[in-house]
């Protein structure tokens, strides 16, 4: 049955291909840096809308 | 007795359970993170996090609290959310200090696990924004005082710049985590409905001009919009979602201590600013609906 061997073969070689991989995401601390200078940017925007709003209204 | 021979494919999946547990100590392994490796920028663990966070939150709750006295605010020099504001502003630089360096790796997704710090606190803030407009509305349609119209108007704008920073921070998070910046998942789906619905109801405010129709039918449309609350909240159980269930509830946590108080104290630190930006923001709008507030009429003279 080589259809049947084919099949026993790829998924042996997924499982040597999860067992090669740490488990877990490598790097990627651009993405956090990212996520930090949005939060600032995000935070600091805003105070400073109402900080101009604030001195025009208040 | 010789021992049993085990099939290659088997020992390939006991090396993969190995392997996920390298560097993970044979007793005490707590789920979600890598344990403490016993040194910190501070010494050897010498931070006990939870408590410190519990002095933080009582201190800004407390002061909080003794705002509500008009004899406290009026003993104060300057405006009562400026110093929750400041310390908003410092515990922000620590918490994200802590956030970016001190806390722990997480154990599948690494460094990138670190953006859980600022995008769980947005989502909560902004659930919290958002929860409060609904309220201040239908307090509106009950009562008819202007402060809660003004209050409603600051809480849609506060919860909408936070709403629009977790959509954004969720993109992030999600492109090395999931391999995509956005996916039609239900909670992503929910957030931007939440957040676009709230959008509808300050456009609605900024297209009416009288004061009244302005306050009933954005406050009708505020509690229409804040029926997404609980249905976001509650999307990741009544859909299948990519999306986690909630960590953190009433009945217990399941992320680790050394990323728990962490979390919490920027937590605070987003509690504080958003305190801050709600009392600003509030402050505009009454003042604004002062000035359009019609002249009384003249006293009659006999």
């Amino acid at each position: 049955m080589p259809e049947a061997t084919e099949m026993t073969a790829e998924a042996a070689h997924m499982i040597t291909v999860f067992a090669q991989q740490s488990g877990s995401v490598a790097g990627g601390w651009e993405y956090v840096w990212g996520a930090y200078v949005a939060t600032w940017l995000f935070f600091g925007g805003y105070a400073v809308t109402l900080w101009t709003r604030s001195r025009e209204e208040l | 007795m010789p021992r049993p021979v085990r099939s290659p494919a088997l020992s390939v999946e006991f090396d993969l359970v190995r392997r996920l547990q390298i560097g993970w100590p044979a007793s005490g392994v707590r789920r979600g993170c890598r344990p403490c490796d016993g040194y910190g920028p501070l010494g050897r663990c010498s931070i006990d996090g939870s408590q410190i966070t519990n002095i933080v939150a009582l201190l800004g709750l407390g002061f909080l609290l003794a705002s509500a006295a008009p004899q406290f605010r009026r003993a104060l020099p300057f405006a009562w959310e400026h110093p929750l504001g400041l310390a908003g502003l410092v515990l922000l630089v620590v918490g994200n200090w802590l956030g970016l360096y001190y806390a722990p790796q997480e154990r599948f997704m690494g460094d990138v696990g670190r953006i859980l710090y600022v995008h769980v606190p947005a989502a909560w803030l902004t659930m919290v924004c958002f929860t409060l407009a609904f309220l201040f509305a239908l307090g509106f349609m009950f009562t008819n005082r202007r402060g809660l119209d003004s209050a409603m108007e600051a809480a849609s704008e506060v919860g909408v710049m936070e709403g629009a920073l977790l959509l954004l921070l969720g993109a992030i998070f999600a492109r090395p985590t999931w391999g995509v910046w956005w996916s039609w998942d239900p909670r992503l789906t929910s957030s931007a409905v939440m957040m676009l619905s709230f959008v509808g109801v300050l456009l609605l405010r900024g297209v009416v001009q009288d004061f009244d129709r302005r306050a009933t039918w954005s406050s009708i449309a505020a509690i229409f919009a804040g029926v997404n609350v609980p249905v976001t909240y509650y999307s990741v159980k009544w859909w299948r979602s990519m999306h986690q269930v909630q960590s953190e509830t009433v009945a217990g946590s399941t992320i680790d201590d050394g990323m728990r108080w962490v979390l919490y104290f920027n937590t605070y630190a987003f509690l504080f600013l958003t305190v801050w930006f709600l009392a600003r923001r509030w402050r505009i709008a009454e003042t604004r609906a002062q000035a359009a507030m019609p002249e009384p009429l003249p006293q009659a003279t006999t």
